[in-house]
């Protein structure tokens, strides 16, 4: 909701911004070591947990992410599962398990060991699963773009997270739309997805839609500690320049001081075509 | 429970100098009286009032423009003097006390005789107090700046050890302060956010402003409660004599004053309006929802003062400012402070002066949403009611005592949710807090020698917490442990502290003086902002059982020398180390928008200032101005940042140079010029990057180790003034400027992101806000 209030503060910055001009620059940047990066999914849709392990680079470099190659991955949860994760073959750094899958209510943990340290996260797939009711579109009230509006009836009494994904003819948007109901739990949520940008002519510009276009939105039920992540990366990936607050490394569900999450997660998806 | 503070002890002191004063009066003859502008009767306060027979015998007229001071029996000549006022000298012999009151007259606009500073010319040589500057309207009147809207805190960031917080932004820190460190007070009021569009503009309309006195260290005690910096900004009186218009006609605003005579020569009043019409512009449009869109913000101040005899009199000062933004049928945003004082000035004798203040303040704000149906709004406010008891006594030439009382009840409403059943969202509870904000001061100036002073002064501050409201407790990773709800009318927790306050000045020569202070101050209500910018939701809380009262101890020394005929030139060095206490910072990754348990996020620590500042000041002849530079540290510690080490706070700036300048080429014209370079700002770069959920993602390493790079600016101003209206009635003038006249791209702001045309790097965008921004004001009085 607060995030809805910065956004209505676009139309005046855009005021002040109007003699505003943006070149490219040197800076001396900092370096750091490099540091381990672990994304873990395991969804409801039948598919097994996917874990992706590699590490961190120097700012100036180009984005090639070494992959961190035969750690030890164990996913166990609550009702008795339990399996280690294999590396592709084809596709060094990339994990996957093959029998435990996504059920909704159950807590899963997940252990990765490599470089002689241990990181441990858990993650609740939220139970009963919020159903998706409906995908539509509308035009922003400035500037007249098409935007994505999801529709969901959030149950009342329990605290719920979301997290959508948007694809613009199959293609991933981005931009992350993390939201909890504390503000609205129990109420009828009728949730505008606003991406920044889609002011350019580019006609691959993801974060514009067309009429024609193949709009699929991903919802997901996530639980606090993966929305807790998403909320503090949306924090440095959506930096206001008029706001500019001290950046920090979002908050990880691992312990042991690594970067990245771990979510087990519902994930109901819809796509329309753009009227 | 016993209530926590008791005042009769201070009654007491009264009644015994009230009791004091005739006996003293038996071998010793006091002159008072006002020193007021003879054309506009407006105070003029810090005039210097002597006795030309007897060096070293002499005194300033405070704020109200009163002056009183004891001398022998004898034959004088009396002599009243203000930068910018013909000196008026009365021959008198006194046998009695009495009462002389002096009307001076502004010296001509000949050419020579410019004089562009309301500050007396000897004040920083022959007083103990430092860390202290004074503008007058007249000074930054011919000061260029964005828009052309005078401003008085913008022109105020140009002094040394002042710095503002950003390109376009109201904030200011003072000696390595926080923004929220700065108590401005706006006719005794305090304002709490002194900002217009979101800071690009200050709540100050200059045509209601007589002038601006800063203190950044040494603060009498007569001023507590903030830890940096005090700013007290006074109105206008009002003309006394007769009726008179101004107003402005400006790229932003319009501006209208009228002020005159309530009762000739007994009272006056003054009002002035601020618009900006923005707003107006929106309406040509053609678009539907541009069209019915809001957005402007405006000023009024009022003021009104009566004299009921020699001995009494009343002003009533009050300040109404709003901004309003809004979408049609989206979005709508309204804040804005409002301040009223009533003052009381009463002489119980011709050495015993006293005012009484009534004061009031609130600020608030109401965000409503509109948008999709939403149909819900959220509602913040901050009020103070305040009562200030503070009296002058001066026992001798040679003493001032000043003393007195202060009670303030505060109440905070962190924002919340108004909402109905058929909102999209849920009403959330309103949270307001109550505190009780108590202080009595004593200061004691003594000229111990005829060459060396000495203010002493000791301020006794008190907070309370007051019931009603629901307090937690939380373990070290702001988890609630445990929350307590206290009822109506209880003290949940009483703070007292002691702050000392100690100056001493020695005079080397009629030219130089060298100075040394100390003082220690305390702050009850901080502001939760981890933001450069100034917001309207910008969140303050008091201190409570968690929040601890911030605490600073600021020791300085500094050399003062005027130069060259007239003293016209002033040069002050002085340098300072200032630790400060229980300094709040925010946990990484806080929310503070819609957080409706601030507490919990809140970090505690430390921090240190220390600097050197030069000012080179020349305050008469045609070319008037000055030029002020800083070499300044500071820093902050917390055990959950940075491992516990010490980090630059955003505000430090290593190196900070501002050159001001003012010429009156002719009766015509006058040209001016501000210059500015400085470090950049202590900021946080990414030291890498990695990929997570199909986005590069910067890596951040320690706090502040970055900086932006280094700003610069030179801004250009022009005023016109036509020939010939001399005798008129009618006066008008052009003022014309260019803000950042060499067109540099200072940085606002940098953005890292993905090269657009090469998707395998990354790079860093800096974002300027203004090349260059011309300005062209019409203004006139009558």
């Amino acid at each position: 909701m607060y995030k809805k209030i910065t956004r209505y503060f676009t139309p005046l910055l855009a005021l002040a911004f109007l003699t505003a001009c943006e070149k490219v620059i040197d800076l001396n940047l900092q370096t750091t070591t490099s540091q381990l990066v672990i994304e873990g999914n395991l969804a409801d849709d039948s598919r097994p947990c996917q874990v992706t392990l590699n590490r961190s680079a120097n700012y100036t470099d180009t984005n090639n992410f070494q992959a961190v190659s035969g750690a030890t991955i164990t996913l166990t949860d609550n009702a008795g599962g339990r399996e280690t994760l294999r590396e592709s073959a084809t596709a060094p750094g990339q994990y996957a398990g093959a029998t435990v899958l996504g059920v909704p209510g159950r807590t899963y943990t997940l252990r990765v060991e490599t470089g002689g340290a241990a990181y441990v996260a858990t993650s609740t797939l939220p139970a009963p699963v919020v159903p998706f009711d409906r995908l539509s579109t509308q035009f922003s009230a400035v500037g007249n773009r098409i935007q994505a509006v999801v529709e969901f009836n959030d149950p009342a009494g329990q605290p719920n997270s979301y997290l959508y994904r948007q694809y613009r003819n199959g293609r991933l948007n981005p931009a992350i739309f993390a939201q909890n109901d504390q503000f609205n739990d129990g109420k009828k949520v009728t949730q505008v997805l606003r991406s920044q940008g889609g002011n350019t002519s580019d006609p691959n510009d993801l974060n514009k839609l067309v009429s024609g276009d193949s709009l699929r939105v991903e919802m997901q039920n996530i639980d606090a500690g993966v929305y807790e992540y998403f909320r503090t990366l949306n924090l440095i990936l959506t930096t206001n320049p008029a706001a500019a607050t001290t950046p920090a490394n979002p908050k990880s569900n691992f312990s042991g001081g690594v970067l990245g999450y771990f979510s087990a997660h519902s994930r109901r998806v819809r796509t329309i075509k753009v009227p | 429970m016993p209530k926590p503070y008791s005042i009769p002890g201070l009654w007491l002191l009264v009644l015994l100098l009230l009791h004091l004063g005739p006996a003293a009066a038996q071998t010793r003859i006091t002159l008072s009286g006002t020193v007021q502008d003879a054309t506009s009767g407006e105070n003029l306060t810090g005039a210097t009032v002597r006795v030309r027979e007897l060096p070293g015998v002499g005194t300033g007229a405070n704020a109200y423009g009163f002056y009183s001071l004891t001398v022998p029996a004898g034959t004088y000549t009396l002599e009243a003097s203000f930068v910018g006022y013909a000196t008026q000298a009365r021959p008198l012999t006194v046998s009695a006390s009495q009462r002389l009151d002096f009307k001076l007259k502004p010296s001509g606009n000949d050419l020579g005789e410019v004089v562009v500073t309301g500050r007396s010319a000897d004040a920083s040589i022959s007083k103990a107090q430092m860390g202290v500057e004074r503008l007058d309207i007249k000074q930054i009147a011919k000061v260029p700046v964005l828009f052309g809207e005078k401003d008085v805190i913008k022109t105020m960031t140009l002094l040394p050890g002042i710095k503002s917080a950003g390109e376009g932004s109201s904030g200011f820190s003072v000696r390595g302060g926080a923004v929220d460190q700065n108590l401005i007070l706006l006719d005794e009021a305090p304002v709490y956010n002194a900002s217009h569009l979101l800071g690009f503009f200050s709540t100050f309309n200059s045509d209601a402003i007589k002038d601006l006195t800063v203190y950044k260290g040494g603060m009498p005690a007569q001023y507590g409660g903030r830890l940096s910096s005090v700013v007290d900004i006074k109105m206008k009186d009002g003309n006394n004599q007769t009726l008179h218009g101004s107003g402005g006609i400006g790229l932003i605003s319009s501006r209208l004053a009228l002020e005159g005579p309530l009762v000739k020569g007994k009272g006056s009043f003054l009002v002035t309006g601020r618009r900006t019409y923005a707003d107006v512009f929106l309406k040509l449009s053609r678009n539907e929802t541009t069209k019915n869109s809001s957005l402007y913000f405006y000023d009024v101040n009022a003021k009104a003062n009566y004299t009921f005899n020699d001995r009494n009199r009343l002003y009533f000062s009050g300040y109404i400012g709003r901004d309003a933004l809004g979408l049609a049928n989206t979005f709508g945003q309204y804040y804005g402070n409002k301040t009223a004082t009533l003052r009381l000035n009463h002489l119980f004798s011709d050495r015993l002066f006293s005012n009484t203040s009534l004061i009031y303040s609130k600020y608030d704000y109401d965000i409503q949403i509109l948008a999709n149906a939403a149909n819900f709004s959220i509602l913040s406010k901050i009020q103070d009611f305040n009562l200030k008891q503070d009296f002058e006594f001066t026992p001798s030439t040679t003493q001032t005592l000043r003393f007195g009382v202060n009670a303030i009840h505060r109440t905070i409403t962190p924002g919340y949710v108004s909402a109905t059943d058929a909102s999209t969202v849920n009403a959330t509870a309103d949270k307001t807090n109550y505190s009780l904000e108590t202080a009595a001061y004593i200061s004691h100036e003594w000229q111990a020698a005829p060459r060396l002073n000495f203010t002493t002064g000791l301020r006794l501050s008190g907070f309370s917490l007051l019931g009603p409201g629901t307090y937690s407790t939380y373990d070290a990773q702001g988890n609630v442990l445990s929350a307590t709800t206290y009822s109506r009318g209880e003290f949940l927790k009483t703070y007292l502290r002691l702050e000392p306050r100690f100056a001493a000045s020695y005079q080397l020569s009629e030219a130089a003086t060298v100075k040394a202070s100390y003082a220690r101050n305390v702050q009850n209500v901080h502001l939760l902002s981890n933001s450069s910018t100034s917001l309207p939701t910008d969140l303050y809380v008091p201190t409570s059982f968690n929040v601890q009262p911030e605490t600073a101890d600021q020791v300085s020394a500094g050399y003062y020398r005027t130069l060259g005929q007239d003293q016209g030139y002033t040069l002050t060095v002085e340098t300072y180390y200032k630790a400060l206490g229980n300094q709040i910072d925010y946990r990484d990754g806080t929310q503070l928008r819609g957080n409706f348990d601030p507490e919990a996020s809140l970090l505690y620590g430390k921090g240190r200032a220390y600097g050197i500042e030069f000012l080179a000041r020349k305050d008469v002849g045609r070319l008037s101005g000055w030029v002020g530079y800083t070499l300044s540290k500071t820093e902050r510690q917390f055990t959950e940042i940075n491992g516990g080490a010490w980090f630059n706070a955003r505000q430090d700036r290593t190196h900070d140079l501002s050159v001001v300048a003012i010429y009156q080429l002719n009766k015509k014209w006058t040209f001016s010029g501000t210059f500015l370079a400085s470090t950049g700002n202590a900021v946080t770069y990414p030291a890498g990057k990695y990929q997570v959920a199909g986005q590069v993602v910067n890596l951040y390493s320690l706090r502040n180790a970055d900086r932006l790079p280094g700003y610069r600016r030179l801004d250009l101003g022009a005023t016109y003034e036509k020939p010939g209206q001399e005798n008129r009635r009618f006066h008008s003038s052009w003022s014309f400027s260019i803000y950042n006249a060499l067109g540099r791209e200072n940085p606002y702001s940098i953005r890292f992101e993905t090269d657009p045309n090469d998707a395998t790097r990354t790079q860093a965008v800096q974002v300027a806000l203004f090349r260059m921004v011309p300005s062209a004001t019409y203004n006139f009085s009558f």
